[in-house]
């Protein structure tokens, strides 16, 4: 194996390494949403906190990483598409963990009284975006856009019902808190599926 | 129209087959650059434009070459020859000559130039366009031995481009020079292609990626990719292309 390649293959598994992570707080995420307890739920934004920041330091690690792999090995073809590509889906694997710190975020400023897990069926909608998301991140792994159609149809889904919940919102004279808290988790969630999509669509232009 | 067009050219030398079946489409004003392994055929294509595969008594051709709209061959090649210049992988400067007379011999010999402020014109302007000009204008008398081998380089582009061809042929131009020289020649190569369309061979991918406008990858006598260089170097068709622009081949 090439020098151009070995390297490029590492860079690779540090992202893999990096999506699984984010996947984990995606799963974290979800569970917040049936949480019993304060304590759980504390328990949770902490940790979901947390390793946002230390995803947000691996990724300005890795994309210098990844400029002084083209400064050094100045890759060419597919290669340069993939080094392309590496710094685009870092990108948007982070801000998936973003996004699910907002989510918990909201939950936080409803305790103690209240939590998200009263939203009727956010936590269904949400396991739709953690599907969009564990498909993409199982296509990074191969480096093979395979599942982009099942991303594509969940992102149709989820922008359907976000849509529904705006329309709801914007047609209405007084909204009530509920509705207002899903509006803002929905824009999350869609956001989430969003970058699940452009993760496929950075596999696909590498091809 | 292009400026050098080869249609299924076949290339034997010794019973050897040299190049096979080559097509290729060389535009105007463009920097087109030849790619490929070492033996692949990249210098025989200059060879082939220029007839200078004459020299070699054992060669044969078959197919057909356009260069300008020439038959190259049925025309005669010292008339084909005035309208293109050459510039080898070692500078090879007149010895005997100073920097001056190295470049205003083409001009003269060519009668491109009528009188002696004419030949200082061209001579000015032809190492100005090798990007020489402000390193030798005040040591005009001396000799290329007195040069650097970045510097005889960049004189040899321009005693080819002071006998004002409209081709000019490059055979890895920079594989003997400094890094310095050698992105020095690439601007010049670069600003070149308003007046004169470049054919270049080189090893070098990044290089090609720095200068060309149009690429054809050679591999064992055959061109196995060609097209805009803007597409092939993000996307290239074949493993032998990926291979040598990964410099692996």
């Amino acid at each position: 194996m090439s020098l151009i390649i070995s390297e490029l293959e590492r860079l690779k598994s540090i992202l893999i390494h990096m999506a699984q992570n984010v996947k984990n707080v995606a799963y974290a995420t979800k569970s917040l949403m049936e949480a019993k307890s304060l304590d759980e739920r504390k328990r949770i934004w902490q940790e979901i906190d947390e390793a946002t920041m230390i995803l947000d330091k691996i990724r300005r690690e890795f994309v210098t990483e990844v400029l002084v792999f083209m400064a050094r090995r100045q890759p060419l073809g597919k290669e340069l598409l993939s080094a392309y590509a590496l710094i685009n889906i870092i990108y948007d694997i982070y801000r998936v963990s973003r996004y699910c710190r907002e989510i918990a975020r909201i939950d936080s400023m409803l305790a103690p009284a209240s939590s998200i897990a009263i939203i009727q069926n956010i936590s269904k909608i949400f396991e739709k975006a953690l599907k969009a998301l564990e498909v993409a991140i199982s296509d990074l792994i191969d480096f093979m856009p395979r599942g982009i159609e099942i991303v594509n149809k969940i992102d149709e889904e989820i922008d359907k019902e976000y849509q529904e919940v705006l329309r709801i919102i914007v047609s209405e004279d007084n909204v009530s808190r509920e509705k207002a808290i899903k509006a803002l988790i929905m824009r999350h969630i869609e956001r989430i599926v969003d970058h699940a999509q452009y993760l496929e669509q950075h596999l696909l232009e590498v091809l | 129209m292009y400026a050098i067009e080869m249609k299924n050219v076949n290339v034997y030398i010794d019973k050897r087959h040299i190049l096979k079946d080559i097509n290729l489409r060389i535009p105007y004003n463009s920097v087109y650059v030849i790619m490929g392994p070492s033996g692949s055929g990249k210098t025989t294509i200059l060879k082939v434009i220029n007839r200078l595969i004459d020299l070699i008594p054992s060669s044969k051709i078959d197919g057909a070459i356009y260069v300008l709209g020439f038959d190259v061959l049925s025309h005669d090649p010292y008339d084909l020859r005035r309208y293109i210049g050459m510039v080898f992988q070692v500078p090879n400067p007149f010895p005997h000559l100073t920097i001056y007379e190295n470049v205003a011999i083409a001009a003269k010999i060519n009668g491109i130039a009528k009188s002696k402020r004419e030949l200082d014109r061209i001579v000015k302007w032809a190492l100005e366009k090798a990007m020489l000009w402000n390193e030798v204008k005040d040591r005009l008398h001396d000799y290329p031995h007195q040069l650097s081998g970045g510097q005889r380089q960049r004189l040899c582009l321009a005693r080819a481009i002071a006998m004002k061809p409209k081709i000019l042929l490059l055979d890895e131009p920079t594989a003997n020079i400094d890094p310095v020289n050698a992105r020095k020649l690439e601007e010049a190569i670069i600003s070149l292609k308003d007046e004169i369309t470049v054919v270049m061979v080189t090893h070098s991918s990044h290089q090609a990626a720095r200068v060309a406008d149009h690429v054809a990858i050679i591999y064992d006598g055959k061109v196995v990719e060609q097209g805009p260089a803007k597409h092939l170097f993000l996307h290239p068709l074949t493993d032998i292309g990926q291979k040598i622009l990964r410099g692996e081949m």
